[in-house]
């Protein structure tokens, strides 16, 4: 098992600098995440561990040893790529042994070591066929067994399910972590679906413009996102431009005006800078007040739109000041379905706001 | 970051000497060979054509359009060529268009013949022409026996005929891949937008495959315009462009190497016109991108399914009738004409045992083009593809700059360049293995790019992922998926090297004749009998790769024509 430790990788093209200063250490046997949107940097980092991109400073180490001096063939690395990158001229079982005759092994010991990954990820059987011939789960399982057969001190993998359906993608990503903990190997996850980073990993790092936002595990990027960007980027948000009227520090309370209905009272360790502010709530803090009118952190709205998926109702609400919310009700009782133009009062739970500095971007 | 500093730069250095420096070496061999080989020949071309005794560089040129005896080369290639051009058009895209959209009879037999027409050196189309309207000609024999007269095939109108339909099939398969690639859904979209089946044929169809067509058309204009072959045995006295280049450079008596390179450099500028045209016009049909469900096939039905049917067996019938009456005068005995009751193999026997030679070089010379070939185009395509010089773009334009050099004017342009120290190379087979080479090269090299296109990238860092170094992952990856191209592509190297005649006959020295020289010459001297055997070995030798090439490659093989 490898450490993996990032320092202050830089790396421009031209004028844009894709990466601008990251750092970061991955524990031995990890599942760590690059979570973020599409050009924020998260795909070139990973291109450059595994030495296709050069950066232009910082370094990258293995336990402790630099890894720049490498290139891209010597760094022992097993890449996933996100189009499979598979090779069609050879079948399942030469395709897992290509790497391991690179490295002279004996003629059994590359059988023996190519029969247990073909059995790892359960494609026994399969050995003779073409990869044309295979399913798109099938051909992800060769690419993983192929990865893993050279043993490599870490295992990258870049957005590799994005080609897959979403039963099989649900699937596969829970084949996947079966695996990584079962073989134990230090690996590297790039994605941009944030439902995928909170289900697969140990910890993720959700990047953002070049930058790493957040470090954490799962349960703490949702709980508490540390920005604005990682509040809305993991999972849903609302988020609403608040003032704030008066902090009490003894009750270690604030109250804030959200400029329709009465002030909202929210528990805050210290004081807030600034008295423009976000407050981020979650679309399943948000409840339907049952009749009780003008309680505490309660604000009238009224039912904008509707969407039923089954185990859970989605309603955008109308605020009286114009602004849109969303809110999540969880197993609906079919005769609680809210109609359209129906005005409500929502209640929040307080615990679950999270305030930032600077208010909101746009609504 | 002062500690990792030296890593870094190590990493860079080496890496630069791995990965770029051999594809560098590449680039600048590529830039060489086509320079020394390709540049240098034509620039002592246009050299040559502003030596003049009195001063006057352009003297040549005023002499070229003041006197009809040069000038009517000119104007004869033009008189033969647009017309020709355009019946390549009228004949190539309605059968097309048939081939591909209904299911006729035959239409694989079709498409065969199409390329088989097209990869038959044209002369011999020329003189199968010959010996059934020339004037010994077997229909004008029998029409004789009635007192009736055809047309003569010899002149402008035999050549305009000769050319059409030799020529079609450029205009055939530019056209015919183009309309493999309109999605189904643009007509059911004019369709149900209200237009019916002619109008959506004219609103839509024809306007989306318009710059293909275009492209076809010049591609075949200048195959038309630097034809050589077909002029020489079907023109006699009325000379174009290429013949007269030739008689006027060979010609030992009163010959005039100035004119020969102005009409060379006329030449060359009448084609590159064509050629900068055409690239001009496919680039612009890159918008066509992407055919999930290709046109469905229709049922052809009534007076005008069976029009069809006529006109697509007609040409058919038409373009293979020369390879039928090859075949069978090369089993008829004697000299001159073919009319004889009984058949032999004599001709085949008195060709094996007296050419011996000739059929050996071809089919070496051939060979070693096509090898050399297939090895500069892998790599140059990989330099290209995969953007491993900066230089790109002006070596892809080079690179296609031989499609547009008519054979005989590379072959001025070589022995006035390799007719000295240090490189003489003219009365070797080495001269006649560098013109194959430089003028095949654009098959070779557009076929590797086409099929390097669509190989991902990743599918190589993946193999260097694994361990394997790049180079190594060039040959054990890259190669492999590019076999079908290198194999495309070698073997319409060897196909057109094996049948070139217009540079042959001017580079070819005694010992190293080629087999179309002698189907040349025994054309010349009425040996109708042995020609044809020879024809039928050459078409034999094209056949049977072509033939191989499909069944390995089916439906791809085309794309690499």
């Amino acid at each position: 098992m490898t450490q993996v430790k990032i320092e202050n990788i830089v790396k421009q093209y031209g004028s844009v600098s894709v990466l601008k200063g990251i750092n970061l250490v991955i524990e031995p046997g990890e599942f760590f995440t690059l979570l973020g949107p599409s050009g924020c940097g998260k795909t070139t980092l990973l291109r450059t561990i595994a030495g296709f991109l050069t950066q232009d400073s910082g370094a990258i180490y293995f336990d402790g040893e630099c890894i720049d001096g490498y290139p891209a063939h010597k760094r022992n690395t097993g890449m996933v790529f996100q189009n499979y990158a598979i090779f069609p001229h050879l079948n399942v079982y030469d395709n897992i042994a290509y790497g391991l005759r690179n490295r002279r092994f004996s003629r059994q010991g590359i059988e023996k070591k190519v029969a247990d990954a073909v059995h790892l990820v359960r494609l026994d059987g399969l050995e003779k066929r073409m990869p044309r011939e295979l399913s798109g789960g099938q051909q992800q399982r060769v690419i993983l067994a192929r990865a893993m057969v050279i043993e490599p001190r870490v295992l990258l993998m870049d957005e590799p399910l994005s080609n897959l359906d979403a039963k099989l993608r649900v699937a596969m990503r829970g084949d996947i972590r079966a695996l990584q903990r079962k073989v134990g190997i230090t690996t590297i996850y790039v994605t941009h679906d944030q439902e995928e980073a909170l289900a697969i990993s140990d910890r993720i790092a959700v990047m953002d413009a070049g930058l790493v936002q957040q470090i954490g595990k799962p349960a703490e990027v949702y709980v508490h996102p540390v920005n604005p960007f990682v509040a809305d980027f993991v999972g849903a948000t609302n988020m609403l431009n608040a003032r704030l009227v008066k902090y009490d520090a003894d009750a270690r309370r604030a109250w804030f005006d959200l400029g329709t209905g009465s002030p909202w009272q929210v528990p805050l360790a210290s004081a807030p800078r600034g008295d423009q502010l976000a407050l981020a709530v979650r679309p399943e803090s948000l409840s339907f007040a049952g009749g009780v009118s003008a309680g505490a952190n309660c604000i009238e709205a009224q039912i904008a739109d509707a969407t039923y998926s089954g185990a859970a109702i989605r309603y955008q609400v109308r605020l009286d000041n114009g602004q849109i919310l969303q809110i999540q009700d969880h197993n609906p009782d079919q005769s609680a379905i809210r109609q359209l133009g129906e005005r409500v009062q929502l209640v929040c739970d307080p615990a679950r706001v999270l305030v930032f500095e600077g208010g909101a971007h746009g609504g | 970051m002062a500690v990792n500093a030296m890593p870094l730069r190590r990493a860079k250095i080496s890496r630069y000497w791995q990965n770029f420096g051999f594809w560098n070496i590449v680039t600048f061999g590529a830039f060489a060979l086509l320079l020394f080989f390709l540049v240098y020949p034509l620039l002592a071309v246009f050299g040559q054509s502003l030596n003049s005794k009195t001063g006057d560089l352009l003297e040549g040129y005023r002499k070229f359009f003041s006197q009809p005896y040069y000038s009517n080369s000119l104007t004869n290639s033009l008189l033969v060529s647009i017309p020709a051009t355009i019946g390549s058009l009228l004949i190539g895209v309605p059968l097309a268009y048939i081939v591909t959209r209904y299911s006729i009879p035959g239409r694989a037999l079709i498409r065969s013949a199409v390329v088989i027409t097209l990869l038959s050196p044209p002369f011999i189309g020329a003189y199968a022409w010959v010996v059934m309207l020339g004037r010994a000609g077997l229909v004008n024999k029998f029409l004789e026996n009635f007192g009736a007269q055809v047309p003569s095939i010899y002149g402008p109108v035999g050549l305009t005929f000769v050319f059409t339909i030799t020529h079609y099939p450029f205009v055939f398969l530019v056209v015919s891949s183009a309309i493999r690639s309109i999605d189904q859904s643009i007509e059911d979209a004019a369709r149900n937008l209200g237009s019916n089946e002619i109008k959506t044929l004219f609103t839509v169809i024809l306007p989306i495959l318009l710059p293909s067509i275009t492209a076809g058309v010049l591609l075949s204009f200048m195959t038309i315009v630097a034809d050589f072959g077909t002029p020489m045995i079907l023109g006699e006295s009325f000379r174009v462009l290429p013949t007269h280049i030739y008689s006027e450079f060979i010609n030992e008596m009163g010959g005039n190497p100035t004119m020969a390179s102005a009409m060379s450099v006329i030449l060359i500028a009448l084609c590159l016109l064509a050629l900068a045209l055409q690239r001009y016009f496919a680039f612009k049909t890159s918008y066509n991108a992407q055919c999930v469900r290709p046109l469905e096939m229709r049922q052809p039905h009534g007076v005008t399914g069976a029009l069809m049917i006529i006109f697509a067996g007609l040409v058919i019938f038409v373009s293979l009738l020369p390879i039928i009456v090859i075949f069978v005068s090369s089993f008829s005995i004697g000299r001159g004409s073919i009319v004889t009751s009984s058949l032999s193999l004599g001709n085949y026997e008195r060709v094996l045992y007296n050419v011996t030679a000739a059929i050996t070089n071809s089919f070496t010379l051939a060979t070693i083009s096509a090898a050399i070939d297939v090895l500069l185009a892998m790599l140059i395509a990989y330099v290209l593809v995969r953007g491993k010089t900066r230089w790109g773009g002006l070596l892809d334009s080079l690179v296609a700059l031989p499609n547009a050099i008519p054979g005989t004017v590379i072959a001025v342009g070589f022995i006035i360049v390799f007719n000295q120290p240090p490189l003489l190379l003219t009365g070797t087979w080495m001269i006649l293995v560098v013109s194959y080479v430089v003028r095949r090269l654009p098959y070779a090299v557009r076929a590797c790019v086409a099929m390097l296109q669509q190989i991902d990238s990743s599918i190589e860092e993946a193999s260097v992922n694994l361990g394997v170094p790049p180079m190594r992952t060039f040959v054990r990856v890259v190669v492999p998926l590019m076999a079908p191209a290198i194999l495309a592509g070698g073997v319409m190297t060897w196909v057109t090297a094996i049948s070139e005649l217009s540079s042959t006959i001017l580079l070819y020295y005694g010992p190293f004749s080629t087999m179309t020289v002698k189907i040349f010459s025994n054309v010349f001297t009425n040996e109708f009998g042995t020609a044809s055997a020879l024809e039928m070995i050459l078409i034999t030798a094209t056949f049977v790769p072509l033939f191989l090439m499909y069944r390995f490659l089916g439906e791809r093989a085309e794309q690499a024509l």
